[in-house]
């Protein structure tokens, strides 16, 4: 009975009136069925639990492509720096782009900040250095399949030093899971040039991993 | 020749997109394979690097660390907001209320150059009832640009 109850008062995300919400009279919303763009209004207008739902929606998706761009040691500061400028920005957010697009504007510009605040030429030595800290975390896993461990290392450095054209499209395409066709728009490409681009990618990942002696 | 080699890589383009397409969709039985041995090499590199995508996850702890400390940072968000809606403040619009970065520096370079100016010795040189009326101001105005500028430096500081 209380399934059917819940069912009943069930309201479509589209339908929200968002300070109804807001003044807890659409309990049975629950923050993670809204689109992002309703959620956003939400934390604009001081609802905390909104911009936690974000949080939880993106953060697997901010946290792989740090992790993918800039070494070990600094991966939970700059996500952390990430989602504190996002925190910092919400009012500026206007709904001119999808809010998936404006935080990966965010999170490219946190990264560059990242690099800048260090050497430039240090980006490369620290994109194919040995990371200490990714031989601690394989150590410290203590792992059921060592060698699953040891290809996600040489993977992630063998990532981490590619040109920073060859990474985005990468990561776009296999870690945010967008088509072909919506990385063209956003690079203001034609589809063809993005295969292309996606194509030599690989070969170039191919080519760093055979550089460092990956057998996979 | 160069035709050849250009069609060659589109085609292989093509093809690795699909096979990529394919990966994504999430079906891993049945995945089509040319029988190229180069771009078997790549679709192979391909789906490494999503094994590896799939199979590395945040640590909850981590997850659940960085919300806290999100949370804290709301908290506190949300109290200077609320403090600058009290205060004096509140009446200013919201661009003289945080101004941007070039209008503060170019703000406190047009008090300076006041204060600079007022300090100067001997008589202004302009002309005409207006220039009479700014020279006899041009201490108070100093002044006065000056109280204004520690007040708001003094109230961004206490911020801090």
């Amino acid at each position: 009975m209380a399934t059917l109850s819940r069912q009943s008062h069930y309201i479509k995300p589209d339908s929200l009136n968002i300070s109804d919400y807001i003044n807890g009279q659409s309990e049975m919303i629950m923050p993670g069925n809204l689109s992002d763009e309703t959620l956003i209004k939400m934390a604009q207008q001081g609802n905390r639990e909104a911009f936690t739902s974000l949080y939880q929606r993106y953060f697997p998706t901010v946290y792989k492509r740090v992790r993918y761009t800039i070494p070990e040691a600094d991966v939970e500061d700059v996500t952390q720096e990430i989602f504190l400028a996002t925190l910092r920005s919400l009012k500026y957010y206007r709904g001119e782009a999808l809010f998936r697009t404006w935080l990966r504007t965010l999170v490219q510009r946190q990264i560059a900040d990242f690099y800048r605040r260090r050497k430039p030429a240090e980006k490369d030595m620290l994109a194919l250095e040995d990371d200490p800290d990714e031989e601690e975390l394989a150590f410290t896993i203590a792992a059921p399949d060592d060698n699953s461990i040891d290809d996600q290392i040489v993977l992630r450095q063998a990532l981490r030093s590619l040109p920073d054209h060859y990474r985005e499209v990468l990561l776009l395409r296999i870690v945010e899971g967008l088509p072909f066709q919506l990385i063209a728009n956003l690079n203001n490409h034609s589809l063809e040039a993005t295969k292309s681009l996606f194509r030599r990618a690989v070969m170039a990942l191919q080519g760093r991993l055979e550089r460092i002696g990956y057998e996979g | 020749m160069k035709d050849d080699q250009s069609t060659n890589n589109k085609d292989m383009d093509d093809r690795l997109a699909e096979y990529a397409d394919h990966l994504m969709s999430g079906e891993t039985h049945g995945t089509p394979s040319s029988g190229d041995a180069g771009l078997q090499d790549l679709e192979h590199t391909l789906r490494r690097l999503k094994t590896m995508v799939d199979s590395d996850r945040p640590k909850p702890e981590l997850s659940s660390l960085l919300e806290m400390r999100l949370q804290r940072a709301w908290e506190e968000q949300q109290n200077r907001l609320k403090q600058e809606k009290r205060g004096w403040l509140a009446l200013l619009p919201g661009w003289l209320r945080q101004p941007p970065p070039v209008l503060r520096f170019t703000a406190v370079a047009v008090v300076l150059l006041i204060v600079v100016i007022a300090l100067l010795p001997g008589e202004l040189p302009l002309q005409g009832a207006a220039g009479q009326v700014v020279s006899s101001w041009l201490p108070w105005i100093a002044s006065v640009s000056l109280v204004i500028l520690l007040v708001i430096l003094i109230d961004t500081y206490r911020k801090k």
